[in-house]
């Protein structure tokens, strides 16, 4: 293995990335905040509009209740306020998260068979992370994160598999399931792994790996806000075609 | 081996970007393939609705033809017999009355004769037959000598090239285009000199019918039912259908069907 880096510089290189994943930290975690907020007030124009697709209907919800958790938990990263509730808010957030984006994904599926055991599967997972999340609500559960990442991700390839399956006459640029599935689906596959090794590897990595991997979720947020506000664009779109 | 913390962020890095691309290749691909199928279903549509369309058409001829056929039949078997055989009563009549009497009953019967001639025209017209047993030459040949009869028009049939027997329905649509085209500028086009040419190519065969009259302005969405049917007649034949026309210029109506398996003509 090549060395990258003069050993004799690595204490204050690893300081110096440090200081440097936590200002790209900083950034990513307020963008990732701000989409989140934009994306909830656009949501909100879907609120009681006709000609919106059945799924759609409700998804405002997400980003209001969205806005409780992270409330707290800004106050938490930029001053440690209440820092043990908003990671109990946040671990709670995962099974609304989970559930919220799965039925979501089951409500556009076409295939009634497919929902069936689709139904099935969800009830696995939610079992599942409730359990990871009783050991202890008040300390940040990776594995939890990480159980409701695959089962998304499970999700949005029965979501592909059935778009492959049914008759083809969807857009899919003005298709707001397909932005929100590709959405949850680019960011939870490329959480999977760094949640992971966060989960299984926990006391084995450093700061700067845990701040490195903290600032690829967020990005993977921000990926995940951009495709909902395409969503509710392609819904508002839609709703103005006569 | 272990690794350093920047070697760690180094891989973990690639790691991410990497995973990032494979992903965003995959929904690339899963674009591309869904699109590919959406093209193919498209199209199996449209041919599905054209064949659907070619099917009603047909339908709709054959009850045309069929249509045809009865009152052809009716008018020579029936109302042609009946007027005949009035003819022939008046004819066997033994006139004893005023010269003026007799002149009325004679005119009476040239009257009758001339019924008879021109609903014996009109049957033949009407019938395939002419078609189905002399070709769509004679047919049009036949059609006209009716229009000079009048004496109102002045029309030339031109024939080009070594003609072909077509497929008899084929002939038939052909005779049909053209009755409606003459139909067409009878009732519209105010001319008097119209000229049908039959070019027979090596693999197409051209009817050409242009006429000298008033012309119109060639907008397709305000075209009548006749030029419509023309086209989609013309295209039930694999055929192109062609209209030029400009006001005061004469119209030209250009139907090209290809040709298949040709038979020489005896």
């Amino acid at each position: 293995m090549m060395f990258f880096f003069p050993r004799t510089e690595f204490a204050d290189l690893i300081l110096l990335h440090m200081e440097l994943y936590k200002i790209i930290y900083y950034i990513t975690y307020d963008l990732s905040m701000l989409l989140a907020f934009v994306c909830t007030v656009i949501s909100l124009r879907l609120i009681n509009k006709r000609g919106i697709v059945n799924y759609m209907r409700g998804f405002y919800w997400y980003g209001l209740i969205g806005v409780f958790v992270y409330i707290p938990h800004i106050l938490a990263t930029h001053f440690q306020y209440h820092f043990e509730f908003a990671i109990f808010l946040n671990n709670l957030s995962v099974l609304f998260h989970f559930s919220f984006l799965s039925v979501l994904i089951i409500r556009a599926i076409h295939k009634d068979s497919m929902k069936k055991y689709l139904r099935l599967l969800f009830l696995f997972f939610i079992v599942a992370i409730i359990y990871y999340l009783s050991k202890d609500a008040f300390v940040q559960d990776s594995i939890s994160f990480t159980i409701s990442n695959f089962g998304l991700v499970i999700f949005c390839c029965f979501y592909y598999y059935d778009l492959f399956t049914h008759i083809p006459v969807l857009i899919l640029k003005n298709e707001p399931s397909f932005w929100i599935v590709t959405g949850i689906f680019l960011s939870m596959s490329i959480q999977i792994p760094f949640r992971s090794i966060i989960a299984n590897l926990q006391n084995t990595i450093s700061i700067s790996d845990y701040i490195l991997f903290a600032d690829i979720m967020n990005i993977a947020y921000c990926l995940l806000y951009i495709f909902f506000i395409k969503a509710c664009l392609c819904c508002i779109q839609i709703r103005k075609e006569p | 081996m272990l690794y350093t913390n920047s070697e760690r962020t180094i891989i973990f890095l690639i790691i991410a970007i990497l995973l990032t691309i494979i992903l965003v290749g995959f929904i690339i691909l899963i674009v591309y393939k869904y699109q590919q199928r959406q093209n193919i279903y498209f199209q199996n549509l449209e041919k599905l609705q054209i064949s659907h369309e070619f099917d009603l058409l047909k339908s709709r001829l054959e009850i045309q033809e069929q249509t045809f056929q009865n009152i052809s039949r009716e008018i020579h078997d029936n109302i042609g017999q009946k007027l005949t055989l009035a003819k022939l009563h008046l004819n066997t009549l033994v006139l004893c009355g005023t010269t003026h009497e007799v002149q009325r009953v004679n005119d009476a019967v040239t009257m009758i004769g001339e019924a008879i001639n021109d609903l014996s025209d009109l049957s033949r017209s009407m019938s395939s037959e002419i078609i189905l047993s002399n070709g769509l030459i004679k047919g049009l040949e036949f059609e006209i000598n009716q229009l000079n009869k009048t004496g109102l028009y002045n029309l030339k049939l031109l024939v080009v090239g070594e003609p072909v027997f077509l497929d008899t329905n084929a002939e038939l649509i052909l005779f049909r285009i053209t009755q409606e085209a003459l139909n067409n500028i009878m009732k519209h086009a105010g001319a008097n000199s119209i000229i049908i040419n039959l070019l027979y190519e090596h693999c197409n065969l051209t009817l050409t019918i242009t006429d000298n009259g008033r012309g119109f302005l060639t907008d397709k969405h305000q075209f009548g039912n006749g030029l419509i049917n023309m086209e989609k007649r013309a295209t039930m034949l694999n055929g192109k259908f062609e209209l030029h026309s400009k006001e005061g210029e004469g119209t030209s109506i250009k139907i090209t069907i290809p040709i298949y398996e040709p038979e020489k003509k005896v």
